[in-house]
This record gives structure tokens, C-alpha cells and sequence, in this order.
């Protein structure tokens, strides 16, 4: 490109006003985007995400509706969990898709006009439901932790607000449909035994209009050991020294259990962004949980899925940790650390 | 780190690449864990509260300091807050931004990603558009991720999302490796565009005394809605915004946990039996 398309492109910025508000949509309806992993496979998020529409579908009367992008969809196992409708979207898989399915999502949407959309908050689908909002000139709430109705049927969505024992009930108020986004790991996925009987409506494909050109993708084999984990011991701000990192991975091997940390060690360098458990990190759900001088901020709590057992080693006895702890230790991390380790030879 | 191969091709002389403009957008975040909330708004009460740059916005700034050092761009950062948010704009300025803009209006207070994608939109308008606009992957305080896919949206740029890697490979094409959840990617696509940082390794260490010195002495430019090319306020702030709070509290579940005492060995011993049950399965 050259400096003239440049300043061409500078000119061609409009002075656009948002998009007027739809008027509210008359269906108690509810739509699932069904994501999918790199490998094509259908995304648990997405299972997640269609357990949870159930409920409410049953509880309204709405039917729960799938949107689903790509030829090579995995149709069939997607059918296995109870849906009304399935909206095939057959589009090439060479498309770069979080470009285009924001448009396409809007297209299914403009067809069902659903109340409200559930997107799993993955990295893709974080974008794809943002994007989704502006198109729609809708609003947008991110990582809810909970949904439920209101009296009028609407969803209200549920999620931990700022730092501290907060949680916020989110709802859009201006514009159709509210756009949800929901972090993998937060709901129980969805039964697969009880469907096929969905009606599958195939969507022609509109063209890729957009303008990014993807040269090269790899799957990376997602970091299953550690969100899969049995056992995992997450470390916090107790831990006073970046080169005491090794021995709690230590003390993690000897007991058969994955490392984690929370936001405090991951952004000071200490441990790595793909184990940190919180809103902002990864939501875990082993059977069992050892905290080590986690105080257990509402950020960090949002990180804890179905977990069977929490054991909370922390000094500070009014830690937040210890409201949800099953087990509670108020010592020092170290002590407790060096004598399992002992234990564990 | 990025940009490193961020040359003018063979035959292009460097000058033509220094026409480049980059927008950073920044955002200035409660540093403390305890921050206070407004019962009945739901909203931050930010009045005294100690303050940071949003640590992923310091990524996005020294990703575009980068780029500057390679290609000559020029760049501006921007953040909308109040007036005591010039405090962020200052670091950006220290980190190399050239030019700084406060986007400051009681119009837009209390806006949601919806409003505030909206008001940056208007806001890249006023200052005449860029090449490339920089956000950080998101902020700390409220960690949506929707600012910049939305500002992307609104501007029909083309969004780069979790960007570990750039390079600008002419001046007017960037190539950027991207990591998804389960993907590594290596995208290009022609320039206006829209960046946001990925996981781009640790953010560099405190500008120097010299470089914060000379901060304080720039200008920082500040933009009210009568700046806007849009100046109707039922677009902006709590007004503009499509979602609201509707209800706030506590989050405090009944502790229902039991309290070990004894002798760290006691403590161990106990504990040891749990682990071992959930090792063994």
C-alpha cells in the first residue's frame, strides 16, 4: 500500500452515529454459538453453554437454538445434546473466522431474533461476541459466573465486579439481544444422550469480505494437563521469592498435582500466563484444590469451577480463601510445605 | 522484540515509512485490591484510590515504542478518564509515546465497552485518523476484552487480536503472529488495522528518570465532546452505554470449612491423608 491509499483511508472516516436500538426481540428464544477447537471437534465450552440454556429454555418456554459456522461442522455430535434448532452456517474452513463470523452470527440472529446469545469466552469467542454487539448496536457482558431470569423472563447475568466480595447483576437495557459471554469450565456441559432431534437448517454461506489473509495455522495442542488436572496446588502472594518457584513445582510433582498461581506471581514474572487461575486467567476444576498463600479474591475465586475439595494454607485468618475452604490451614505456607514434601519422600 | 524486521523494502527510502501514525489507547486502573464500589450505582468510586497503567497497556505501549524505533512512526496515546488520569498519559509519553490526549467530559462518565469503544472511535476521528491503532489485551479492573474488537468494529478496521509478534513488513502491510486458545497463527493484512496485544513476554522495566523528566514538560492535549465530530451526549457515558447494572452485593459464601490445629507435623499428617486419597484417585 502506498501513502496515498493511506490518507485515502484516513478521509473515508465517518462521522457515523451508533445504530439506532431495535425494539426488544417477542421470542423468549435463546441462541448458543457452538464453538469449536482447533481440530475441529466441538468445543466443551459449547456444551457448557447449551446445559445452561436448557434451564432457562424450560423455564420460559424459548426455544434453545445453535449457530454453528463451517462446512465440516461436526453436525452429528452436536445433535446428541437437546436442541430445537441447529442453524448450519456451510461456510469454506479456509476462512479466518473470527473476522467473519461476527457478521454471520448477525445474519442467524436477525433470522430467530433470540433474547439473548451465549458466547463461550474463549479467545476467539471473546472477539467474535464484541464485534457481534456493535453490529447489532446491543449490549455485552463478559465472563458471567451465573444466569437466571427475571420476573419479565429476561436473562439477568451475574459476574464478579471489581476487586473485593462483589458480585454485579448485568443486564443489557438498550437494544436486542443481550450478548453473553461465558468463560469454559464455569457450567456442567450438557447431556448427549437425550437429542437428534433438532431441525437442521442449512445457511448458504455469505463471501468473506474481510480483508485479513491467514498464511500459516498450527494447532497447538491445548495445555490439557493442567485445567485436567486431578490435583492442583496453586501458589499466591505468601510466596516471597521468585526462586522459591521451583520447589512448589517440586511439591507439586511429588504429589501428583499441576502448578498454578494466581494474578499476583503471574504478573510480577513469576509464573506463567497459562497457569494462572482467575477471571483473567484459566477456570480449573480438579478434585482437589491446595491453596498456598491465596487470599481469594473475587478474581481469583471466579477461576474455580467444580472442585470437590479446597485445602487453604494461608496466615491471614480473615482471608476471603477460608469462606470457601473445605480444609483450613492458618499457617505459614512454608512450614506446611517443607513437612508434607517430607511426607511425600 | 517485535517489529525487529520491521524494514522499508529495497528501494524505499525510510522517509516515506515516517508518515506512519500509531494511536495507543491506555487505561488508568485502581492499583490497590481494595477497591470501593458505589452500592447503589454499581460504578468504581475512583476518588482516592491509588492508580496505575493498565499493566497490558504498558505492553501495548512498548510494542508501538518498538515500531517507532524501527519505522519512524509517529505515536499518540490516548486514554478517556478523568482529569487526574493524565497521570497514565505522562507514563506513555515517558515510554515514548510522542503525543498524549486526555478524552475528558462529565458526558462521559459511567460508560460501558459499548460507549467507550464509541467514544474512542470519535476520538481517532478528531485527531484525524492512523495507520495502526495499539490497545492492551485488557484491563485490569474490568477485564472484558471488548474494548478493542469493538473499536475495531466501529472504525470496519481489521482487528489482530492476541498479537504475540509483529513486524511491519512495508509500510503498508503488517504481519503479526497470533495465539489463540488451542492456535498459533500468522496473519497479515494491509494497514489501517487494529492491534491487540497477546502475551508478548514481561513488560519492560520503569522508563529512566530522564525520559519521566521530559514527560512533565510535554503537553497533553485534552479532547471534550464538543471536540467530537458527534456531539450529541445521549451517545456517551452511562447514557450511551446499552448495558446496566441492575444489582450489586456480597458476595460472601457461609464458611463452612474446618480449621486444623496442632503441631505443623499433626497439620501434615492430616493433610497427607486427603492428598494421598486424591493421588491414589
Amino acid at each position: 500500500m502506498n501513502g496515498n491509499n493511506k490518507i485515502e483511508n484516513r478521509e473515508n472516516l465517518r462521522c457515523a452515529t451508533p445504530v439506532e436500538c431495535p425494539e426488544d426481540s417477542d421470542t423468549r428464544d435463546i441462541m448458543v454459538l457452538a464453538q469449536r477447537r482447533a481440530d475441529g471437534a466441538v468445543h466443551p465450552v459449547t456444551l457448557e453453554l447449551i446445559r445452561k440454556a436448557q434451564e432457562l429454555c424450560a423455564a420460559t418456554g424459548g426455544r434453545l437454538v445453535a449457530v454453528c459456522i463451517g462446512e465440516k461442522y461436526p453436525i452429528e455430535s452436536l445433535k446428541k445434546a437437546a436442541l430445537d434448532e441447529i442453524l448450519w452456517v456451510c461456510s469454506p474452513e479456509t476462512y479466518y473466522l473470527p473476522d467473519y463470523a461476527p457478521v454471520v452470527l448477525c445474519d442467524c440472529i436477525r433470522r430467530t431474533h433470540p433474547t439473548a446469545v451465549l458466547v463461550g469466552a474463549t479467545a476467539e469467542g471473546k472477539i467474535i461476541a464484541a464485534q457481534t454487539a456493535v453490529l447489532l448496536g446491543t449490549g455485552i457482558s463478559a465472563d458471567s459466573v451465573e444466569l437466571y431470569l427475571d420476573g419479565k423472563g429476561r436473562v439477568v447475568q451475574s459476574r464478579p465486579a471489581f476487586n473485593g466480595n462483589l458480585i454485579a447483576d448485568v443486564m443489557t437495557v438498550r437494544g436486542s439481544p443481550q450478548i453473553i459471554t461465558i468463560k469454559p469450565g464455569v457450567f456442567q456441559a450438557a447431556d448427549t444422550n437425550c437429542g437428534g432431534k433438532a431441525i437442521v437448517s442449512r445457511i448458504e454461506a455469505r463471501p468473506y469480505s474481510g480483508r485479513i489473509a491467514v498464511v500459516n495455522r498450527k494447532i497447538q495442542p491445548a495445555e490439557d494437563s493442567f485445567s485436567k488436572s486431578n490435583i492442583i496446588v496453586a501458589i499466591g502472594q505468601g510466596v516471597r521469592s521468585a526462586e522459591d518457584i521451583p520447589r512448589f513445582k517440586k511439591f507439586a510433582e511429588s504429589i501428583g498435582a499441576e502448578l498454578g498461581a494466581s494474578r499476583a506471581l503471574v504478573s510480577k514474572g513469576w509464573m506463567p500466563q497459562e497457569r494462572q487461575i482467575g477471571l483473567t486467567g484459566t477456570v480449573v476444576s480438579p478434585k482437589l484444590l491446595i491453596t498456598l498463600g491465596i487470599s481469594g479474591s473475587v478474581q481469583f475465586r471466579a477461576g474455580l469451577g467444580n472442585i470437590e475439595k479446597i485445602i487453604a494454607v494461608n496466615t491471614d485468618r480473615n482471608a476471603p480463601i477460608f469462606q470457601i475452604a473445605d480444609i483450613i490451614v492458618p499457617m505459614d505456607l512454608y512450614a506446611v510445605v517443607e513437612q508434607l514434601q517430607s511426607n511425600f519422600q | 522484540m517485535a517489529a525487529e524486521s520491521g524494514k522499508c523494502p529495497v528501494g524505499r527510502r525510510p522517509e516515506e515509512c515516517q508518515k506512519m501514525k500509531i494511536i495507543v489507547c491506555v487505561k488508568q486502573v485502581p492499583s490497590t485490591q481494595n477497591v470501593k464500589i458505589d452500592l447503589a450505582s454499581g460504578m468504581l468510586i475512583r476518588d482516592g484510590t491509588e492508580t496505575e497503567t493498565n499493566p497490558y497497556d504498558t505492553v501495548a505501549l512498548d510494542l508501538a515504542a518498538a515500531i517507532k524505533k524501527e519505522t519512524g512512526a509517529s505515536v499518540t496515546a490516548i486514554t478517556m478518564g478523568p482529569p487526574s488520569a493524565v497521570k497514565t498519559l505522562r507514563e506513555a509519553l515517558a515510554r515514548g509515546a510522542d503525543e498524549a490526549c486526555l478524552l475528558s467530559d462529565p458526558a462521559f462518565a459511567g460508560a460501558d465497552v459499548y460507549a467507550t469503544s464509541y467514544t474512542l472511535f470519535q476520538a481517532v476521528q478528531f485527531l484525524g485518523g492512523c495507520d495502526l491503532i495499539i490497545c492492551g489485551r485488557q484491563s485490569t479492573d474490568a477485564n472484558t476484552a471488548q474494548t478493542a474488537p469493538q473499536l475495531a468494529q466501529r472504525l470496519e478496521w481489521p482487528l489482530l487480536a492476541w498479537v504475540s509478534k509483529t513486524e511491519i513488513q512495508s509500510c503498508g502491510q503488517i504481519r503479526i503472529t497470533q495465539n489463540l486458545d488451542d492456535t498459533e497463527s500468522i496473519l497479515t493484512c494491509k494497514l489501517p488495522c487494529v492491534i491487540m496485544t497477546g502475551s508478548m513476554g514481561t513488560a519492560q522495566s520503569m522508563p529512566s528518570l530522564r525520559a519521566q523528566l521530559e514527560a512533565k514538560r510535554k503537553n497533553i492535549q485534552l479532547i471534550t465532546l464538543k471536540d467530537l465530530c458527534d456531539q450529541d451526549s445521549a451517545h456517551y457515558g452511562a447514557k450511551g452505554s446499552r448495558t446496566a447494572v441492575v444489582k450489586t452485593y456480597a458476595s460472601n459464601p457461609h464458611a463452612h470449612g474446618i480449621e486444623y490445629d496442632g503441631t505443623v507435623e499433626e497439620i501434615a499428617d492430616r493433610l497427607t491423608e486427603w492428598i494421598a486419597e486424591y493421588k491414589n484417585g
